[in-house]
């Protein structure tokens, strides 16, 4: 996006003296608002949906209230609802807010999750070279040719039983054993499954793009001097690759983590859609713009169930996006 | 340049071996079986079963002879529709995808590089910013944002096109720009990045030089040149878009083949499976054939390759 050149006088330096990685983003408005507006919106997420007490306790007489109706609260006491009310009569915000929550640590899980794979797969394919690198890239070729929904449809399918038959064994043994705290450790993760499901298999089919980047990246580090420096000095393949490779790479990896975020989240809404995604009662923004799809209808549309998420998670991963293509401009990954 | 396209020709095909080959195996080997919806079999019962869909034996006899029945050209039957051949399913559903993807197709790949090579000639000022900004919003909203709000503003208040169904030529406009727009986006957002590069290229330079009005600058010399990456990613985006999309048929109620992917995962149906992703994959390999020609036709350096 911002590939014009940033005024290197700016910074009351020469031409001669180019700048950092770091100076660059910083010099990139766009970046920077970008970021400003990741912040807020994480902000939101996380910190306000507890402090909404009145929003939580909505009573479900008000269903569907366009946006700034005054609702009153189950436990007495009123408040505005200045995003209006849904099917069930809880405030739209408040949901938003909360369901962004989901959706962000799933994208940031998964998003780390397939960095970990990519990553792995990348350095060991173009440091090792030779066979090792020609068979994990005829794999990432084809696993590129699957379908990558049909991918991630046959694992949910397949993990989803295995897991809850796990976690009831867990509980079951732990219960068996009097283990107090570690039955009830297994049954707060019950209600959690799906997302965790959602975690491991999201990473797990997004990686591919990564691996490319890292193995590429890692051709051109590995001719250079310090790593023959490092081989001449007798240092170990593992050591070369986590104390010499690794160091230079996290400008990719961070490159890749802000780019891969917005398409995990799209991917989770994606399977929300299907409903294979959050379930009920937890919701993230693709279960609610799943319901604000079926909202709008010839009858009567209610806008605003579509409208509220999907601005939230439209400016959300706008950022996101403009913050990523800044880091590769600024950093020069390709 | 034969002998570059005869590779590429037995590389895809090996692709499409591996691909179809592995979904079979990922599909036996999910927990459940396909048979575990009907309750209460007996062992005796399930083996019966195995036997009657050809899925009795070792694993590789049963992808063997899968593989001799569809490359007879028989993919069996559906294991949940009864009595529906899985090519009479996809028979019946692929040519609407393929009409509204091809429309869409022709959307996306038109519009993606109208906008990305206008983008480029102003670069940095106002059509770019907006452009580009466009370009990232509709790659970041999911198509069951877009679809819905396109049909409350197109279908509901100014009463232009229908809301749903599959009857007359206006009910491919609203599925075809929903299943259009992310798509056209990342190929304007590829073709602005090869634009500009290629701009700032000595051949264009020199083209100025000798005084050619910019029009024919970007016309006649860049955009020939910088069409190509787009050009290779035109086979992945026809093929995604002809096998249709289960959002955009569920929202606007079209009856085309991209349900099928889904639903066969869901219901366990295992034969209408391996039917759609080998319609998939066979276009996929079938279109990037295709594309590797057309890159041999308009970028005359591949014939490096006959050396």
């Amino acid at each position: 996006m911002s590939s014009s050149v940033p005024p290197v006088a700016a910074l009351g330096r020469g031409a001669s003296d180019p700048l950092s990685g770091w100076e660059r983003l910083k010099l990139d408005r766009l970046a920077m608002v970008s970021l400003g507006v990741l912040l807020l919106s994480a902000l939101a997420c996380f910190l306000a949906p507890p402090l909404m007490e009145s929003a939580r306790n909505a009573t479900s007489a008000f269903t569907y209230s366009p946006p700034g109706t005054a609702v009153s609260a189950l436990g007495g006491g009123s408040y505005r609802a200045w995003l209006g009310t849904d099917a069930s009569g809880r405030d739209v915000l408040y949901r938003v807010l909360s369901g962004g929550r989901v959706s962000l640590v799933v994208g940031l899980c998964a998003a780390a999750v397939s960095l970990g794979i990519g990553t792995l797969v990348g350095m060991t394919a173009g440091f090792y070279g030779g066979k090792v690198d020609s068979f994990l890239m005829r794999l990432v070729d084809v696993l590129y040719a699957n379908p990558r929904v049909l991918f991630v449809l046959i694992l949910i399918s397949a993990l989803t039983g295995p897991l809850s038959l796990a976690i009831n064994e867990a509980r079951a043994a732990a219960e068996a054993r009097g283990w107090d705290a570690a039955r009830q450790w297994v049954d707060g993760a019950i209600p959690y499954q799906r997302t965790l499901i959602l975690i491991f298999c999201l990473g797990v089919i997004e990686w591919l793009t990564m691996a490319r980047i890292v193995r590429g990246q890692v051709l051109v580090l590995k001719e250079q001097q310090f790593i023959a420096a490092a081989r001449v000095l007798g240092q170990s393949r593992r050591k070369i690759m986590v104390r010499h490779l690794l160091p230079n790479l996290w400008t990719v990896i961070l490159t890749y983590l802000t780019l891969t975020v917005p398409v995990v989240v799209l991917d989770e809404s994606f399977l929300s859609f299907l409903g294979l995604g959050i379930e009920e009662p937890a919701s993230s923004w693709g279960t609610l713009l799943k319901e604000g799809a079926g909202a709008v209808n010839p009858l009567i549309s209610r806008w605003w169930l579509l409208v509220t998420p999907g601005v939230a998670m439209g400016v959300t991963l706008l950022a996101l996006n403009f913050l990523g293509d800044a880091l590769r401009d600024a950093f020069d990954v390709r | 340049m034969a002998r570059f396209l005869v590779s590429r020709f037995l590389s895809l095909l090996a692709v499409l071996g591996v691909v179809l080959t592995l979904t079979f195996v990922l599909f036996r080997l999910s927990p459940g079986g396909p048979f575990s919806f009907e309750r209460d079999l007996s062992e005796a019962q399930v083996r019966a079963k195995e036997v009657q869909y050809k899925l009795d034996g070792p694993l590789y006899l049963q992808v063997g002879r899968w593989w001799q029945d569809a490359l007879r050209g028989d993919f069996r039957e559906s294991m949940k529709s009864r009595n529906f051949a899985v090519a009479e399913i996809l028979g019946q559903s692929l040519p609407v995808s393929f009409a509204l993807g091809g429309v869409a197709f022709v959307l996306a790949a038109s519009g993606g590089i109208a906008a990305g090579a206008l983008a480029a000639a102003r670069q940095n000022r106002w059509p770019d910013r907006l452009a580009m900004t466009g370009a990232l919003l509709a790659i970041s909203l999911p198509t069951f944002v877009t679809g819905p709000l396109l049909v409350l503003g197109l279908a509901l208040h100014l009463g232009w096109f229908p809301v749903g169904g599959w009857t007359s030529w206006k009910h491919v406009v609203l599925p075809a720009i929903c299943l259009a727009i992310p798509y056209g986006a990342y190929v304007a957002r590829l073709m602005r990045n090869s634009m500009v590069e290629v701009l700032g290229a000595d051949f264009i330079r020199t083209a100025r030089a000798k005084g050619l009005p910019e029009r024919q600058v970007i016309f006649k010399h860049a955009l020939k040149v910088a069409v190509l990456p787009v050009v290779s990613y035109l086979g992945p985006l026809a093929a995604g878009l002809l096998t249709g999309s289960v959002v955009v048929e569920s929202i606007f109620g079209i009856p085309g083949a991209g349900q099928h992917f889904v639903n066969s995962i869901l219901n366990k149906d295992g034969f209408l499976l391996m039917g759609a992703v080998a319609v998939y994959c066979v276009l996929l390999v079938a279109l990037n054939f295709l594309v590797d020609v057309v890159y041999c036709l308009l970028d005359r350096r591949i014939k490096m390759y006959d050396v």
